[in-house]
């Protein structure tokens, strides 16, 4: 309680902070006194071409308001490729690496030879100058071969430094008077613009995105009061003020087909509200794109917990949209793990303020991530099927479930790391790792395994994962093993326990069980089939590694 | 204004404002390297919305120069 309330008093301060470097200076040094032990600690690391020292105070203040303490190293001026390519650098002490120079693929390179760091890698903008009406088709070029570096290489990720000059205008970003007395090219504003950009993205590598947005939908989806104004006095269509919410539907839209998946929490009658979302000719969204949906008079906060049950996830993993100050007010103060978007009052702001939010930023996107809509469409028919079974055996034979395991590679592995980094239920330790720290894990002796499953209805795509780690000549240790909860109650986890058995060969497997405060279901697993099983070795008495 | 640019440069050197007097220079302060010395600047250009070039940046190193300095600039002393 009493470290809540130094959070959100620093959280207060920090968010108030007037831009000017020394009130920076102030704050950074107020975070190591106050809070240093209260935020995550990540080193970060920064090979630029210019003198970055300036950044390192906005980086650490961005970085706290995402949670996270950075501790930040720069490589000494005119040194960045020396320490590129000298493991002993402090540089390669850190979490997460950022190149900000020119051809960077060679700096990659030479980093990833020694270090499973995530690197972040600035992109190429515009020159500075340039004869009027010339185009430089070579940046686009540049910026899509290190697009493909990014893809191919795991754990490396792109800042979009062409976008935020793009935002921030050629104009502002340069100061060439910095850039002759202390060799740093940016300005005051255009550092600060870069390191929130920065943070954002570092903690888009370590933070896993949300799972679902929950909407409003008087005055969110559609213009106006439904009970009101009725059916036909309600905005939404193609002249303004209709289509404002027209295209805040389209942007809900392209967040829902990048994995989001989709609630409603209205108070409404039900029938009156279900009918627009069918029948209105200019609804983006049908009922068919909400994975859930709470239409009733009751409070909002009962419809979130609701919807959290019914989806099986954590309440912290919904983020809440509503033009209404009260409702997200109530909330806020009743569900205080859900994150609740600032939604301003102007309409013409509502996209904004949902790209605005970083709580569904997401480094990769997987083919789970583009079909989960149908998928969880699927889940609704399966659920049916489980009413009508007397028993799970019976629900189990009518699903007729296949599944099937393979060993992790490079087209696997960002799916497996985002499965590692997201799933709570179903997770035997709770360890989370980078793409580039399983590929190292896996360079270095371990098993990686994936499964895949489908049943009459379709696909579920990859939804396991377990990483053994050679603990000895003859024993493996299990320090990985998670199922996504789309998955739990279909028995597959003995499927994949069996894969890794066949992988482990004749060696021992040692099962490891970390409560993390949500992973109960795990915990049964490892009591009855895990513990207790010859096959796969020690029990926990012989404790955690 | 001198509240305010005493405030700045503290803040800047991680030292208490009663630390810094008139006559302080970056010789009596080991962190007031010529880093720091940009980072007064900016936030000075900041807090009080004037600019300095790169030869009034360089030439005013006491807080007795940067007040004198901001004053030519048109801000009153207090």
């Amino acid at each position: 309680m009493l470290n809540w309330h130094i959070i959100s008093d620093l959280l207060a301060f920090l968010e108030g902070l007037s831009p000017v470097p020394s009130a920076y200076s102030a704050a950074v040094r107020r975070l190591r006194s106050e809070a240093g032990l209260l935020l995550r600690p990540l080193k970060i690391a920064i090979a630029a071409s210019f003198r970055a020292d300036p950044l390192v105070n906005y980086l650490i203040v961005e970085g706290a308001l995402r949670g996270f303490r950075f501790d930040v190293y720069c490589t000494p001026y005119g040194q960045f490729e020396i320490a590129c390519s000298t493991p002993q650098s402090p540089l390669f002490a850190a979490d997460v690496i950022i190149i900000a120079a020119p051809r960077p693929e060679a700096l990659v390179t030479a980093i990833r030879r020694s270090s499973a760091a995530s690197i972040v890698v600035f992109n190429y903008t515009e020159p500075r100058h340039s004869t009027w009406g010339v185009p430089h088709p070579e940046v686009e070029e540049a910026n899509r071969a290190l697009d493909r570096l990014a893809h191919e290489t795991p754990g490396v990720v792109i800042f979009d430094f062409a976008r935020l000059s793009l935002e921030t205008g050629l104009a502002s970003l340069y100061d060439s008077r910095l850039d002759y007395v202390s060799r740093t090219p940016f300005g005051p504003a255009a550092q600060l613009a870069i390191a929130r950009g920065l943070a954002r993205l570092i903690r888009a590598t370590r933070v896993p995105p949300a799972k679902c947005l929950v909407l409003d939908l008087d005055n969110t989806l559609w213009g106006g009061i439904l009970g009101e104004a009725g059916p036909g006095g309600i905005a939404l269509g193609h002249d303004y003020p209709g289509r404002i919410y027209h295209d805040f539907q389209l942007a809900v839209r392209t967040f829902r087909d990048r994995g989001t998946l989709l609630a409603i929490a209205s108070k409404n009658n039900d029938t009156e509200a279900i009918q627009i979302i069918q029948q209105h000719p200019d609804m983006v969204l049908r009922l068919e794109d909400f994975a859930a949906v709470q239409i009733h008079w009751n409070d909002k906060a009962f419809s979130l917990r609701a919807i959290a049950s019914q989806l099986r996830i954590g309440l912290d993993s919904l983020v809440f949209y509503d033009d209404s100050p009260i409702e997200r007010a109530w909330i806020r103060a009743e569900l205080p793990e859900v994150t609740v978007i600032e939604v301003p009052d102007d309409p013409l702001q509502r996209v904004a303020a949902l790209y605005g939010c970083e709580a569904f930023d997401q480094i990769a996107l997987s083919d789970e991530d583009r079909k989960r809509a149908s998928l969880y469409q699927l889940d609704q028919k399966r659920e049916q099927v489980r009413l009508e079974s007397h028993t799970l055996s019976d629900f189990l034979t009518t699903l007729q479930i296949r599944v099937t395991t393979g060993r992790v590679d490079g087209d696997t592995l960002p799916r497996v790391a985002q499965l590692i980094n997201k799933t709570n239920q179903f997770n035997l330790t709770g360890r989370r790792y980078t793409e580039s720290e399983i590929q190292q894990q896996i360079d270095s002796g371990a098993i990686a395994l994936w499964l895949r499953a489908s049943d009459r209805f379709g696909d579920y795509g990859l939804v396991g994962a377990a990483i053994a780690l050679p603990e000895s000549a003859e024993a493996l240790r299990i320090d990985t093993f998670v199922l996504s909860c789309r998955i739990l109650g279909r028995q597959v986890e003995n499927d994949l326990l069996a894969a890794l058995t066949r992988e482990a060969g004749a060696k021992r497997l040692r099962p490891e069980y970390i409560p993390t405060g949500r992973n109960a279901p795990a915990k049964l697993f490892y009591d009855t089939c895990l513990a207790g099983t010859p096959t796969v070795g020690a029990s926990p008495s012989e404790g955690p590694a | 204004m001198t509240t305010r640019l005493r405030q700045i440069i503290a803040d800047i050197l991680g030292v208490s404002p009663s630390e810094i007097q008139p006559t302080s220079t970056p010789s009596d302060f080991p962190q007031w390297d010529s880093a720091a010395h940009i980072e007064i600047i900016l936030s000075l250009e900041a807090e009080f919305g004037v600019h300095f070039t790169p030869e009034e940046m360089s030439e005013a190193l006491s807080l007795a120069a940067l007040q004198a300095a901001l004053q030519a600039k048109g801000i009153p002393p207090e």
